[in-house]
């Protein structure tokens, strides 16, 4: 074998551990966040008491010793939000990556299908109209009609772009027209609110982590979970689509499905998401570009460091949201663009002048 | 027959542009098909490729039909070179022509697929390029890109869309030599939807001379580059010379 | 393409000329009503100069029949003055049985629509001819009516439940009954209403402070905070978030840290709002409370609450339902249902409009039977 090749075929696998590195890098980065953002928080904790609250659920029998005051602070209020923050960003990079990939178009989201405004005008009119579906109860009736309305306008513009074959033009502008659509529903529904509803239904747009519960982190991981492992295996048909429709086709990839399915299920982690959090914005559009800086545009990559991305932002962001002045917690949809936006313009800038064409 | 299309019509909507199309591919022979613009070369040779499906007709690859076909079976047989690659995501080089391998592989990357792309990239000379980012390269290496990875998809056949179109006179050539030389030596067909009939008459085995979707002339270079057909296809006046050996077409004016 | 751009000029003609067509007859009205109003004036020329809670002098007609009142503060003045029957019009969510003076005066249900709370529509305004037109300060600027109108538009503020700016609602009672010629009403109901707390005010106030339990106001929906409410004050409460309310001014939708609660440790915690959420409800919706002492003794309740509800009568049963919530070896002997039901009945002449308005808005308000 000439040795040219050798040292092609070198550069290429030298590449992809530096790929699995950062990766790696990213996960452990995510993991010292978590613990410390654990140690973080308005209630004066000590590391000492951190620890032993956390230990003495894990390990009933080891003997270590906790306040309920403390065990609440942990178990209910602060793991809960962490994990829900993890899982949030992460999925909604992921979606976000895999809309983008689906679409060949660098700046669709999960939001960009109508998501967002779909679950928004599903929570106004519950707030302002008190229309529920029967047996929601509680905060329930606000989340059920914000995940139902949010998926409601995936078929609507599902259904709309496949008379057109699925092209990614006429995903996009059904989706544009849904957004339009719901968006001036939900003002509308503002408009005739009372000053209660009105504020209410504002704050529940600005996206926070305030509800996390073990039961709605188990609902969101599950569906995360379902979702992660059929788009991964679409990493490679999502790296040749990239290329076009006929280009991907003439590799094997059946495009329509492809994008059919990637559609629906990165709009249905979104929706999942956001019927919780209220809308987060950002991370779905700029954390897959983040991360395509650091570890390149294949799926196979891309997919699972999204999720790293997404997740370390939006706990950093929500770290910061809730000590920067507390007791006040700052909503997590409002800082995670202050915090993201200067780590994207600078790695926009450090890119060379090809990378866009 | 590597490749038999029989009968094939296709419409756009109402438009048709395929009318019943009938072509036999051989093994080791290249092939091109010429015509004036919308006489629907490319759609035939999408067609071929199932990423259009035609309304009638059938089109048998070593036999079989490919309507009955999955696409990563096919793919396997036949390499798509499109007329460009613009991707709006930066890839490097070796990562397109890494997709080749898309048919044979599920996930994991061997060290076989790495070598195969490894190759492909050295046969067209771009050993160097292989860590640049795919946009930043000239047309001529993105089309070398381009057929680097329809190579190493090691199909038996490769259709080939405008290979040459827009390429300035040394890559056009640098092209065409590379294309005859992989049909040589690696033993597969290549079948070319091609606008330059002189680079057609040059390099291919056969021509089929489409007009409206319907095939009016097939044969070799030299019996289908003939003066009258040419009028009567393009509606050009031409002077055929035959000094190198093959037809060479001077064009002289519209009819 | 020469068809293409004359269909576009034609298009953009058509367009301009209805415009301006509109515009012209929105001017004819303006100023034909203008016009009317202007000889009502004249047709009765006494007047009276007030100054409102924005500041600004006003002169109005010293006979009103009609008034327009926007927003829930105005009109509850006007109907708590026994004027309801000289409303002519009133704005969208005004209307809500949720009121109590809407529902001693159901006839407001039916006023016709000049608008939404904080944007009124000018042109509906006009077609009414009020002689008056309220406004309430937190929403609408008056001039923003009185401009384009003409019509004398004065700001109020309404009964106010935040404790710092509880002076302003006997202020917006005086000039709404100088305004309706209900001076001697307005006195009345403010003397009603300092008779009835000051008792109350009196023993809490005796009370020091470590011994007043602590206590957290939760406002339900929309607004996860606290507030400076006053009757929590009156009633003898410690408001945990006292010295961070005053010094925050936390009036606006903000997120209290959970954790913050856990922190204070209320002894009890009061929730109250848009109403219709139960306990379990409170306690889902904010995880952590749980562990409170308050949430393990039971002692979580609902209030009729601030915002958009709150009345002056309310404010004042609702101390007492604190009062007694908080120190009931205190308060004994206090009834606070039939004293409720007795207030509103002697304010606003209906019966059990305590127990009414609290069905009707869902609430579960603590009783002591």
């Amino acid at each position: 074998m000439p040795t040219g090749e050798i040292k092609l075929e070198e550069s290429y696998s030298k590449l992809i551990v530096r790929k699995v590195a950062f990766i790696l890098i990213g996960v452990g980065g995510l993991v010292v966040l978590a613990l410390l953002a654990s140690t973080l928080g308005t209630y004066n904790l000590g590391v000492k008491e951190v620890a032993h609250s956390v230990a003495h659920r894990v390990f009933p029998f080891a003997g270590f010793q906790s306040t309920e005051v403390i065990d609440t602070v942990m178990w209910k209020l602060r793991l809960p939000r962490i994990i829900l923050a993890v899982l949030s960003g992460a999925g909604l990079a992921l979606a976000g990556a895999v809309m983008q990939g689906a679409m060949r178009n660098p700046l669709v989201s999960p939001f960009t299908v109508g998501v967002s405004a779909g679950a928004a005008f599903g929570a106004s009119i519950a707030i302002v109209l008190g229309v529920k579906f029967i047996g929601a109860t509680g905060t329930g009736i606000i989340i059920v009609n914000a995940f139902v309305f949010g998926l409601l306008t995936v078929l609507v513009v599902a259904s709309l772009s496949s008379r057109k074959g699925m092209k990614p033009e006429s995903v996009i502008l059904a989706g544009i027209a849904t957004n339009y659509f719901f968006s001036a529903a939900t003002s509308a529904l503002q408009y005739i609110a009372t000053d209660e509803q009105l504020s209410e239904v504002v704050h529940w747009t600005f996206g926070s982590l305030g509800k996390a519960t073990w039961e709605n982190i188990t609902i969101v991981t599950i569906i995360l979970l379902l979702s992660i492992v059929p788009l991964m295996k679409y990493s490679w048909d999502l790296n040749t689509m990239a290329q076009g429709d006929e280009v991907a086709t003439s590799l094997g990839a059946n495009v329509g499905r492809v994008r059919g399915i990637c559609l629906t299920l990165s709009s249905l982690i979104a929706a999942v998401i956001i019927a919780f959090t209220g809308i987060i914005g950002f991370v779905g559009l700029v954390a897959p570009h983040i991360t395509r800086m650091l570890v390149g545009t294949d799926h196979r990559f891309l997919l699972p460091a999204s999720c790293l991305t997404g997740a370390i932002l939006l706990l950093a962001a929500d770290t910061i949201g809730r000590t920067i002045v507390s007791p006040i917690i700052i909503p997590v949809g409002i800082i995670v663009s202050f915090v993201g936006v200067p780590l994207f313009i600078y790695l926009l800038l450090m890119q060379r002048r090809g990378y866009w064409s | 027959m590597k490749v038999e299309v029989n009968r094939v019509c296709f419409s756009y909507g109402n438009s048709a542009v395929l009318n019943g199309v009938d072509l036999g591919v051989e093994c080791g022979k290249v092939v091109s098909i010429v015509g004036p613009n919308g006489s629907g070369k490319s759609t035939l040779l999408k067609c071929m490729d199932k990423i259009l499906k035609p309304q009638k007709g059938v089109i048998l690859v070593d036999g079989k039909d490919i309507g009955r076909l999955q696409q990563k079976e096919l793919a396997r047989f036949l390499g798509y070179v499109p007329q460009s690659g613009n991707s709006p995501f930066p890839s490097t080089v070796f990562e397109v022509v890494l997709m080749g391998r898309r048919p044979h592989t599920n996930w994991s990357v061997s060290s076989r697929d790495k070598e195969i792309v490894s190759r492909a990239l050295e046969e067209m000379g771009l050993e160097g390029m292989a860590l640049r980012y795919f946009n930043e390269l000239s047309g001529g290496e993105k089309q070398k890109v381009l057929l680097a990875r329809a190579l190493a998809q090691e199909p038996e056949v490769l259709l080939l869309d405008e290979p040459t179109s827009a390429l300035d006179l040394r890559h056009q050539l640098e092209v065409m030599n590379l294309i005859s030389s992989m049909v040589r030596k690696n033993g597969i067909s290549a079948v070319m939807a091609i606008h330059d009939l002189n680079l057609a008459s040059r390099y291919s085995d056969w021509i089929i001379l489409l007009k409206k979707g319907l095939i009016c002339a097939a044969g070799e270079p030299a019996a289908v580059l003939l003066e009258e057909n040419i009028r009567n296809v393009y509606g050009v006046e031409t002077i055929i010379n035959h000094n190198s050996g093959k037809p060479h077409i001077i064009p002289v004016d519209p009819c | 393409m020469n068809l293409k751009k004359t269909a576009l000029v034609l298009l953009a003609v058509i367009l301009a000329s209805s415009l301006l067509i509109a515009g012209c007859t929105n001017e004819e009205k303006v100023l034909e009503k203008e016009g009317e109003v202007l000889e009502n004036k004249e047709k009765t020329p006494e007047t009276i100069t007030v100054t409102d809670q924005e500041g600004r002098e006003v002169t109005v007609p010293k006979e009103i029949n009609r008034i327009v009142a926007l927003g829930g503060p105005a009109l509850r003045d006007v109907a708590i003055l026994g004027a309801a029957d000289k409303l002519v019009g009133t704005d969208l969510q005004s209307t809500s049985g949720n009121y109590f003076c809407v529902q001693a005066y159901p006839q407001i249900m039916d006023l016709p629509i000049v608008g939404t709370f904080n944007e009124p529509n000018i042109e509906a305004i006009l077609e009414l001819q009020p002689d008056l037109v309220l406004v309430s300060a937190a929403y609408t600027n008056a001039d923003d009516v009185q401009g384009p109108t003409g019509i004398p538009t004065v700001a109020l503020m309404g009964p106010q439940c935040d404790i710092r700016r509880y002076d302003d609602t006997y202020e917006s009672l005086r000039i709404a009954g100088k305004l309706l010629g209900l001076e001697d009403r307005a006195e009345w109901l403010i003397t009603y209403a300092e008779d009835k707390l000051n008792p109350i005010r009196e023993i809490t106030s005796k009370i020091p402070e470590e011994e007043k339990p602590k206590v957290y106001a939760l406002v339900v929906h929309g607004i996860n905070g606290t507030l400076a409410y006053a009757p929590l004050e009156w009633a003898g409460g410690y408001n945990v978030a006292k010295d961070f309310v005053i010094s925050q001014d936390l009036w606006s939708a903000r997120d209290i840290d959970p954790e913050k609660v856990l922190e204070w440790a209320p002894d009890v915690i009061i929730f109250g709002g848009s109403g219709g959420s139960t306990f379990a409800d409170v306690l889902k919706a904010h995880p952590g409370l749980e562990a409170t002492k308050a949430a393990k003794e039971g002692r979580i309740y609902q209030i009729f609450g601030p915002n958009f509800y709150h009345d002056l009568i309310q404010l004042v049963t609702e101390t007492e339902y604190l009062a007694k919530l908080l120190h009931p070896d205190k308060f004994q002997d206090l009834d606070v249902e039939k004293e409720g039901n007795k207030m509103f009945k002697e304010v606003y002449g209906v019966d059990d409009l305590y127990n009414k308005v609290e069905e009707v808005r869902g609430l579960e308000l603590y009783h002591w039977d």
